[in-house]
């Protein structure tokens, strides 16, 4: 299923915190930073394209109040000469995975899935009797999928975590890709419930989120043709870059979401902001594939560890 | 959650009038309590209990804003709590509102005082910067990821670990201004203000099944409950605030009873608590 089109982030974070000045813009912050502003004008009107140091990255600090600007940036550098991201990654580097199966107990799967500094809990509820009769499907499971987002997940406090147009676009988004590798046709005229909940937002959280369902339909005993992976990749400064986080993914340049079968070799997802020529983009989706590929052995070897000591618990 | 049948109905509240539970507590006896601080690095503070299989998460942040006209010398603190669907399949879309309204306003009457702000828990005063003009609005969040009952409990818990976790910018104000002119002020990054949390109170809940009370009840035993009471205790023995739920009625003798024996349990909650939000803050400084 392949969808392109433009960017539909949610109005919020990306406004405020990450002014983009141009070179004879700029925005005034605090008193203090209003004479540092002026220095870096002066030097950016002398050279057209001077790189600016960006202020603290916002996730290693506690946010800071937006009573006044931040410091804008003139032409932003995502990619050092020498090769290095803004997080010191090279262009082809994941960010780190860490993924937990069985944290809520009372669901019938579930998984925390990080990739970096994005934390997603899913938890799966079913196969079970459909609760709203007139939407149950006689041959098939119905497969259910609620994306929130908590208050604190974003760095300035989100008002609306429920409902907003960015949640529902991204619960379809999951219910597709996830629909599509459940053996529906096993279980008719039952429910099945994916609930993905957002604890940190840092780039990604689509990719996350899908993984972590993967997770938890694994952990609830689902049988599925195969697991689904995901992975996002951007291309800035002229380089394509895999698994961008939420600086890079603000930039503006475009990001492409992929989400594969890993054993089938199939695409389940394919999304696309911003434009590019098509060429790259045959790169950038190459490059997102692989990440997918990546992160498939990765949950593979975690299932497999949890199976171990599933075996061990019960003294095989 | 699941349909008790009447035999299991039976096993419960027998087991309950016998001082042996089903998982083999007695019935002043706490499920064991995980801390953990510092789980949201984004937020000032932020704590994450785990109640057995209750798993709440609570992370405090800090905005500057303009105290209210009638407090100008105090800061303004905003309670919200948010059922995850990820608890319970009944919280998808809007069936987690009712539950999540009733617990952030049962913590903000146990937590905040009255609607002048006065017998706060949490001292507002301390939250403003200029008088008048900027102060600091607290906004706490709460968020339920598995409910296994004593929710408020563990909301409390969670929020009082999360408040001792908190770090509030140093703020310098930069100019002095006149009249009606928001001041500048300068907030550090480096270093940050502790929060006072000893006189932050706990929350005990005492559920009635039959003829006796249980401390912490799980929601099969919540399911089996005449009537609860919640009462906040802080570390003095001073009661900060009390709701019942429940239809059944209470004998005046009875909740007085149950007030003594929350303040006994208190004590003993109080401390474990301390020790654990304690050893949390030095493993999140260690690693």
């Amino acid at each position: 299923m392949m969808q392109v089109r433009p960017n539909l982030d949610y109005e919020g974070p990306k406004s405020h915190q990450h002014h983009r000045a141009f070179v004879f813009g700029f925005e005034y912050g605090f008193l203090k930073e209003k004479l540092d502003q002026k220095e870096a004008a002066k030097r950016a009107n002398e050279q057209l394209g001077f790189v600016f140091d960006i202020g603290p990255n916002p996730w290693s600090k506690p946010a800071t109040s937006s009573f006044g600007c931040k410091p804008s940036l003139v032409k932003m550098e995502y990619v050092s000469p020498e090769g290095l991201r803004l997080d010191g990654r090279r262009p082809m580097e994941m960010r780190q995975i860490r993924a937990e199966i069985g944290t809520v107990a009372r669901a019938d799967g579930s998984a925390v899935f990080e990739m970096g500094n994005t934390k997603v809990i899913a938890a799966v509820y079913g196969p079970r009797e459909v609760q709203n009769r007139s939407q149950q499907i006689s041959d098939q499971a119905l497969v259910r999928c609620e994306y929130s987002m908590a208050n604190f997940s974003t760095g300035d406090r989100m008002r609306k975590p429920k409902g907003d147009r960015r949640s529902t676009e991204i619960s379809l988004v999951i219910r597709q890709t996830m629909e599509a590798c459940i053996l529906t046709h096993l279980m008719p005229r039952s429910q099945i419930d994916i609930f993905v909940q957002v604890l940190q937002a840092d780039g990604g959280t689509r990719s996350a989120c899908i993984n972590a369902a993967t997770l938890a339909l694994a952990d609830a005993g689902i049988p599925m043709r195969d697991i689904v992976t995901s992975c996002s990749a951007g291309y800035l400064n002229s380089t394509p870059l895999l698994d961008l986080n939420y600086i890079e993914d603000s930039a503006g340049g475009p990001d492409v979401t992929v989400g594969i079968l890993p054993k089938l070799d199939k695409v389940t997802l394919l999304q696309m902001d911003a434009k590019l020529p098509l060429d790259i983009f045959e790169n950038v989706m190459g490059l997102a594939t692989e990440g997918c590929k990546a992160v498939a052995n990765y949950i593979r070897e975690v299932l497999l560890e949890n199976t171990k000591q599933l075996e061990y618990r019960r003294g095989l | 959650m699941v349909g008790l049948s009447v035999g299991e109905k039976h096993f419960i509240q027998g087991g309950i009038a016998q001082d042996l539970r089903s998982d083999g507590r007695k019935r002043l006896t706490y499920r064991p309590i995980y801390v953990e601080t510092g789980v949201i690095p984004q937020a000032h503070g932020s704590a994450r209990i785990r109640l057995g299989a209750t798993d709440v998460i609570a992370s405090v942040k800090a905005e500057l804003g303009k105290p209210s006209a009638l407090q100008p010398d105090k800061g303004k603190i905003a309670i919200y709590v948010d059922c995850s669907p990820t608890a319970a399949p009944m919280f998808e879309g809007r069936g987690g509102e009712e539950l999540s309204t009733e617990l952030s306003v049962a913590l903000q009457r146990c937590l905040l005082g009255g609607k002048s702000g006065s017998g706060s828990g949490i001292d507002p005063s301390s939250l403003v910067i200029v008088e008048g003009k900027v102060c600091w609005d607290l906004y706490i969040d709460g968020l339920v990821i598995s409910s296994d009952g004593n929710l408020l409990d563990a909301l409390g818990a969670a929020i009082k670990a999360a408040l001792s976790n908190t770090g509030i910018p140093k703020v310098n104000v930069a100019s002095e201004t006149s009249g009606d002119e928001q001041p500048e002020v300068n907030i550090s990054d480096e270093e940050f203000l502790q929060f006072d949390t000893s006189g932050i109170p706990v929350i005990v809940t005492l559920t009635k099944v039959g003829r006796h009370y249980i401390v912490d009840a799980t929601s099969e035993e919540e399911s089996q409950i005449s009537s609860a009471i919640s009462i906040s205790i802080n570390r003095k023995g001073h009661i900060c605030g009390l709701t019942k739920r429940g239809g059944a009625g209470l004998d005046p003798s009875i909740i007085l009873d149950m007030i003594s024996v929350a303040k006994h349990v208190s004590e003993q909650l109080i401390n474990k608590l301390d020790s654990e939000i304690a050893a949390a803050e030095a493993n999140e400084e260690e690693s």
